[in-house]
């Protein structure tokens, strides 16, 4: 399982404290699947993968996150975080369409200004790799969000050959002055309650970096329950679901829906 | 009524004027250029952000996608793949009715002949839908920005380092030169110049000294090209030189084609193409020289 919240440092949350509605957690778990089959379908025969680089070892928190925002807001974030712009009901066919390069951080702070600046209400979702944060225009880009109170929220994720990025990027955040909240890993519910805070905050009016680290053990796939993918945060969720009462068969129903979905092209 | 200004003076008094009618629009600029308008408009409408070229033009990609009209400045060389993308998202944007982003770039000798500027521009001609302009004097520096500021659509705008200090006439008030459009500065009957920038200065000056020989054509727009004048141009003289300094041969390229394409017929010899660096001592003598043997014809 996840690093609890309370072996964190700085401000976290538990997992019981944030279940999500019924019918609200149905839906992440089905997103989740769809990524998971449109990352499948990335990788060619041989199992190497297509020049698309999908972020798959977060899409969990990722999918959760972006599935927070409200109907007006917007996201930014490249074609790797695919699971995030499918929460946002992009159609599977036009995902490979997808910007894989840009500053997505740095995109996010004009589009969030232009918001602030047309008297706007839409919240800004920025979706980065942690690294990116050690960069000095993500510096800047931070600097000029707090100073103008810029609705934005960016969620900075790690990927397993990624760790200590989120640790590093710490003193920097702190050095900018912008709201901070470090996730356990990436584990749906917490990814969910933890961004619909800050949208909730960045529509006031202030920007929030919320830091997402890498699970210590994760394998992509397309199942759960499986002895061989014990930290697997997709399948960790499904199998909360079921102990909060969901059967088997319909979660089952959902990978056979998100199988038939994915299957385009 | 006209005033003489400089050329840097006159994109500013362009500026000014825009972002006094329209509040939509924004300035992204390095740290200098945001101050010096926010003390005019307030910080609201003046973004700094002066340590990054990249992370500047994203910022304003975004701002212009989100419905603002984005002034934004970024070097020529800073100009590369991820950037070159931003602008063809720019134009798809533009292209679904969201607001235009107008990108100055400064360029000339600092970065003259450097591959990533070469390639930089290329990329930015092959852009579908975007439009680059190369204004050569203050009157059309601040006609230029300000039709950009009007339009629809997104617009580069080269700004060649050699002429912030030109001095020329300026129209007072709001003054517009059509995006596309190129301008006969100098008229004669044996040969057509065709360039843009510091460059077409040059060739006007030493048209004068030619009596009636040469007829320059100043692009000003160096995409979309202004293809029935250059057609009428070299109808009307039969001889072609291609003054070329910014180290792309893709406008070179577009007007050859057309030029053989449309007026064949007309030329009573083969179209030259000169590369040349206006701020070299030997330019003028290059100039010379290339027009001397092409009237030999």
């Amino acid at each position: 399982m996840f690093q609890d919240a309370s072996q964190r440092d700085g401000q976290s949350r538990a997992i019981e404290s944030c279940p999500l509605p019924r019918g609200v957690d149905l839906e992440l778990l089905r997103r989740m699947l769809l990524t998971r089959e449109i990352e499948a379908r990335g990788v060619g025969p041989d199992r190497h993968p297509l020049p698309v680089v999908l972020r798959g070892r977060s899409e969990a928190g990722i999918v959760a996150a972006a599935s927070a925002l409200g109907p007006g807001d917007r996201l930014c974030a490249s074609a790797a975080y695919a699971g995030a712009h499918l929460a946002r009901a992009l159609e599977p066919v036009r995902a490979p369409a997808l910007p894989v390069v840009g500053d997505f951080l740095a995109k996010a702070t004009g589009v969030a200004l232009g918001t602030q600046l047309s008297r706007g209400t839409a919240v800004t979702l920025a979706l980065i790799p942690a690294p990116q944060l050690a960069f000095e225009r993500a510096a800047e880009c931070l600097e000029v969000a707090v100073s103008r109170a810029l609705p934005l929220v960016v969620l900075a994720d790690e990927e397993g050959d990624e760790e200590g990025a989120v640790e590093a990027a710490l003193p920097a955040a702190a050095g900018v002055g912008i709201e901070v909240e470090v996730l356990g890993g990436p584990e749906p519910e917490t990814a969910y309650a933890a961004c619909a805070d800050a949208v909730a905050g960045a529509r006031g009016g202030g920007p929030k970096l919320i830091l997402m680290p890498a699970a210590s053990v994760v394998e992509a796939g397309t199942g759960w329950g499986s002895a061989a993918r014990p930290n697997d945060a997709v399948a960790a969720y499904a199998r909360r679901l079921m102990e909060h009462g969901h059967p088997r068969e319909q979660l089952r129903e959902l990978r056979r829906q998100a199988e038939s979905e994915a299957r385009f092209g | 009524m006209t005033t003489r200004i400089r050329y840097s003076d006159a994109i500013v008094e362009a500026l000014r004027m825009e972002m006094h009618r329209d509040p939509s629009i924004v300035l992204v600029g390095s740290d200098e250029q945001a101050e010096e308008l926010a003390s005019a408009f307030g910080g609201d409408r003046s973004v700094a952000v002066g340590r990054s070229d990249q992370g500047r033009i994203a910022v304003a990609a975004g701002a212009a996608a989100s419905g603002l009209r984005v002034v934004v400045d970024a070097p020529l060389e800073t100009l590369g793949p991820a950037l070159i993308a931003d602008l063809a998202a720019a134009v798809a944007a533009a292209d679904e009715g969201r607001a235009p982003l107008i990108v100055r770039i400064p360029f000339g000798a600092s970065s003259a002949g450097a591959p990533a500027s070469r390639r930089a521009l290329e990329g930015l001609l092959a852009i579908e839908g975007l439009a680059v302009v190369a204004p050569s004097t203050p009157a059309d520096a601040k006609g230029l920005l300000a039709s950009a500021l009007h339009g629809a659509q997104p617009v580069c705008i080269l700004e060649h380092e050699s002429l912030g200090g030109h001095v020329g006439g300026v129209p007072e008030g709001g003054h517009q030169v059509a995006i596309g459009s190129a301008r006969v500065t100098a008229s004669g009957s044996r040969l057509t110049i065709i360039s843009s920038g510091p460059a077409s200065l040059l060739a006007e000056e030493m048209a004068a000294g030619r009596d009636g020989e040469v007829t320059v054509l100043d692009l000003r727009s160096l995409r979309p090209l202004d293809r029935d004048l250059i057609l009428d141009c070299v109808r009307g003289t039969g001889k072609v030189l291609l003054v070329e300094q910014h180290d792309s041969p893709a406008t070179g390229n577009e007007i050859t084609a057309l030029i053989v394409g449309e007026a064949f017929e007309y030329l009573d010899g083969p179209i030259r193409r000169l590369q040349l660096d206006p701020s070299d001592s030997g330019a003028r003598d290059a100039l010379e020289a290339a027009c001397g043997e092409l009237l030999s014809y």
